[in-house]
């Protein structure tokens, strides 16, 4: 039944052997040194204050959905950075290996990395991109920011929550391992067939990737589930369709494009598993075989997938600019219409990704017209936003300036998308930089929208602003970067390159090649500034506290209550008037009014169960890249048990008596989310498992 | 919140889907799926029909287990505890029958054109592919 595989294997460490550890390239030792440093860095402060119980009691086992956004946005981040490193690597190597007379360093003939190495870097690039850094962070900012918007006290399912982020961490962890284990898929995020097969990628590098996207897909799909049952179930009173903030309108139907798109990718890699690990011929290119089957589900998955993202971006936008233009977000209505529109479009556009594979002038040009079709509701969105500031009073603070440079980065994807919807068009520049450049204008809106967002919650949540100073020079180079890279790579797509170059044929393309390289030094920069916007702001975090709403002018229900916000959200259930309910309040005079008496808050105790999920699940992963089978089959069975176990022992929570609550809110010293735990409740601890 | 709410959100076994589940139910419905799948898989190991008698037959056999599975072990209806539900699935129908539906023209087209002995292509330049 199992296919036959050339190599050794055994069966306790399957195929695993010592030759597998790459400890002979030095471009890894160096990431291997530096990993390892940075673990060091982080180990010895905690071990040092003896944290390291308040970080399993108060992170690793909690629940509630603000530390799980957090531990999801620090997810992200740190792939974001790493994915940032591959970049940079991918453009280091360009610009290093143009031309038959371009230098080779190291053990490559041009440029300083050889093909298969430099192939496991672009693929490490986009798949962390765009699964591990934006996806997670996105997720993180639905679940801090989404029950605060409706007055919820967590999410429907606080519980499989933590699971939703440890699956998500495993997926994450499984691509860490394949950097000093093995080695990673040279086949692209896309997982290009028929390269993915067996006989062209025999390694574990493809295994290594399908593994990792399959776990965190399932947690992808869990989180949907939870994200819109809390949008259904859990609105405080009088939070009404009609009022829902848009944040929440856009991450409600993103999550229906997750809970409905992501089961295809599922299907998809679970069958390129099948073919990888039975022998089964579903997208082989002989023997019944159908290799476009393939594309096609991925790409069935891909391109809602590409809406998943920009769709919540939309949102922090849509709130940010009213916040700064003080005034109320211009056509409501048709914003979330247009919201879902775009999701509903989404479904059946699919194909402009593969309109070179020829299904016909008919097909192609149903998907042509569909996919300009999303131009409309993005245009209607366009000038909603335009609209909101036209006559607004409009402050430039910095998550300002990243939502009005995300309207930009937005008109210029989206005209080029509209481009590449045109298959005459098309047929002469897929698969060139020219679609690098298109979709990178994309994401990067996504990127810029996200660091708005840091900025715009980041008070609300910690309780302090951030600088202001270095993050507006954060801005500036960030910026910079994106405008030298892609501005270049689009002249480079029209003069023929193509992409995923590990050699570049044409010396001609060198000039534009350093010009991106200059690029990448203000994105350095701009990285210098990020760290140096945390470092001064966790510095002086006593000067910047601030109050409920930091900006002064937020419209929204998390403004209402305090910052950092306490575990239990808001002391009583808010009572919702209006759309935009803070600025109602702030309009009628009831803003800070405390309430009157307090009722008794339900809450849910912390669990273990969900990161030895996480744990078991990488333990999954592992053993079925390398084929351990023991080590797949116990930790599978083990989850199974866990999963089973835990049913039977529901969580009865906790619960605040108004006096206690009565007493946190008068001595204002309702815990923030830094804090060491919420009041001591010994069975809480207890029950952790 | 309510009490009532309160309660349903920490005893599990007290919504009102899950008090509905029977198993019977359950059963019936894990015996159909298990048999007709079953049933599938040996019709198509075995090659009991032509490939393209198989495939409507195949296709009965899913659509029919569809149907018996949302009825036996969701519990489709329009109740207040499952009306959710059912809005899900009238969500899902279209999305199912446009990806499928678009796969198939598209596939369908695709093999017309590269497959088919008249493709245009082929009869101009007979030397390049022999
Ligand atoms: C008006 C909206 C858009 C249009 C018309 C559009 C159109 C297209 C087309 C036709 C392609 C295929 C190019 C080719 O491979 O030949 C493409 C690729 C791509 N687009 Fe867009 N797009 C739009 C919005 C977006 C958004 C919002 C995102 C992401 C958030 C996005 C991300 C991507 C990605 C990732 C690829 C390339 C995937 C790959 O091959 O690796 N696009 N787009
Ligand atoms: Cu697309």
């Amino acid at each position: 039944m199992l296919v036959h595989l050339q190599g050794p294997w055994s069966p306790w460490f399957g195929r695993l052997t010592l030759g597998d550890i790459p400890y002979t390239n030095p471009v890894i030792i160096f990431a291997f040194l530096f990993t390892v440093v940075a673990g060091i860095a982080l180990a010895v402060p905690v071990l040092y204050y003896r944290k390291l119980g308040y970080i399993f009691r108060e992170w690793l086992c909690s629940v509630d959905h603000k530390k799980i956004g957090v531990m999801y946005i620090i997810l992200g981040l740190v792939m974001m950075f790493r994915g940032f490193i591959d970049g940079m690597m991918i453009r280091t190597q360009q610009v290093t290996a143009d031309g038959p007379h371009s230098p080779g360093f190291l053990s490559a003939q041009h440029g300083y990395l050889p093909p298969a190495h430099f192939d496991q870097i672009y693929s490490s690039h986009g798949t962390l991109m765009i699964i591990f850094a934006v996806g997670p962070i996105l997720t993180g900012l639905g679940n801090i920011i989404v029950p605060l918007q409706i007055g919820a006290r967590d999410m429907a399912f606080p519980r499989m929550n933590a699971i939703s982020l440890w699956l998500s961490v495993s997926g994450a962890m499984l691509i860490m391992a394949s950097l000093f284990i093995g080695d990673f898929s040279t086949a692209g995020w896309v997982g290009l067939i028929p390269l993915t097969e067996l006989p062209y990628s025999p390694s574990v590098g493809v295994d290594y990737w399908m593994w990792a996207l399959q776990i965190s897909s399932i947690g992808t799909t869990l989180n949907a589930i939870n994200i819109i049952t809390t949008i259904i179930a859990m609105r405080a009173p009088g939070m009404r369709w009609d009022r829902l903030p848009i944040f929440t309108w856009t991450t409600l139907s993103t999550n229906i494009i997750g809970l409905t798109a992501f089961p295809i990718l599922g299907v998809a890699l679970a069958l390129l598993g099948a073919d990888r690990y039975l022998g089964t011929h579903f997208f082989t290119g002989g023997q019944g075989g159908n290799l476009m089957l393939y594309t096609d589900l991925f790409w069935i998955w891909g391109h809602p997938e590409v809406y998943f993202l920009v769709l919540p971006a939309f949102g922090i936008i849509s709130e940010i600019i009213p916040t700064f233009s003080e005034k109320p977000l211009f056509g409501y209505t048709t914003m979330v219409a247009a919201t879902f529109a775009i999701a509903g479009v989404a479904w059946a556009v699919w194909l402009h990704h593969f309109f070179t594979m020829g299904a016909g002038p008919w097909v192609n040009t149903f998907f042509s017209v569909a996919t300009m079709l999303v131009g409309i509701p993005t245009g209607v969105k366009v000038f909603n936003w335009i609209l909101t500031m036209y006559r607004g009073r409009i402050t430039y603070t910095t998550p300002m300036l990243w939502s009005v440079s995300a309207i930009l980065m937005l008109l210029i994807g989206g005209l080029t998308g509209i481009m590449l919807a045109n298959p005459a068009i098309n047929y002469t520049v897929h698969n060139s930089v020219f679609v690098i450049a298109h979709f990178h204008c994309m994401v990067l809106l996504i990127a810029f929208a996200i660091f708005a967002a840091i900025i715009y919650w980041f008070p609300k949540v910690f309780g302090f602003r951030l600088d202001e100073h270095s993050s507006k020079r954060f801005f500036i180079f960030f910026v910079l970067g994106t405008v030298t890279v892609f501005t270049a790579m689009f002249a480079l797509g029209f003069m023929g390159e193509t992409r995923r170059l590990d050699y570049l044929y044409d010396p001609q393309w060198l000039p534009l090649l350093i010009v991106e390289e200059i690029g990448i030094v203000f994105y350095c920069i701009s990285v210098g500034y990020f760290f140096r916007m945390l470092y001064v702001s966790i510095r002086d975090r006593g000067r910047n506290q601030c109050g409920a709403d930091p900006w002064g002018t937020a419209r929204t229900l998390e403004f209402l209550t305090h910052s950092p916000v306490p575990f239990y959200n808001f002391a009583v259930t808010p009572h919702v008037n209006a759309l935009d309910e803070l600025a109602w309040r702030r309009a009628n005079g009831h803003a800070d009014t405390p309430p009157d008496h307090y009722e008794p808050v339900h809450m849910p105790n912390s669990s273990m169960i969900p990161v030895i999920i996480g744990v078991l699940s990488f333990g999954f992963g592992f053993g079925m890249v390398w084929r351990i089978w023991w080590m797949a089959g116990f930790s599978l069975l083990a989850i199974i048990a866990l999963i089973i176990l835990g049913s039977f022992m529901p969580d009865p929570g906790y619960t605040i008596s108004p006096e206690e609550m009565r007493e946190m809110e008068a001595q204002h010293r309702a815990p923030g989310i830094m804090a060491d735990s919420h009041p001591p409740h010994p069975a809480a601890e207890e029950r952790l498992v | 919140m309510t009490d009532a709410h309160h309660h349903a959100a920490t005893d599990p076994l007290a919504h009102p889907e899950v008090q509905q589940a029977s198993a019977a139910a359950y059963i019936s419905a894990y015996v159909l799926t298990v048999g007709l799948l079953g049933v599938g898989l040996f019709m198509t190991e075995r090659h009991l029909v032509t490939p393209h008698s198989l495939i409507p037959v195949i296709a009965a056999f899913a659509i029919f287990l569809l149907v018996a599975q949302s009825l036996l072990f969701l519990g489709l209806d329009v109740s207040h505890s499952n009306i959710w539900k059912t809005v899900s699935l009238m969500l899902t129908v279209p999305l199912f029958i446009l990806s499928i539906g678009l796969t198939v023209w598209m596939f369908h087209s695709l093999d017309h054109l590269v497959m088919s002995p008249e493709m245009p292509g082929m009869s101009l330049q007979p030397g390049t592919l022999q």
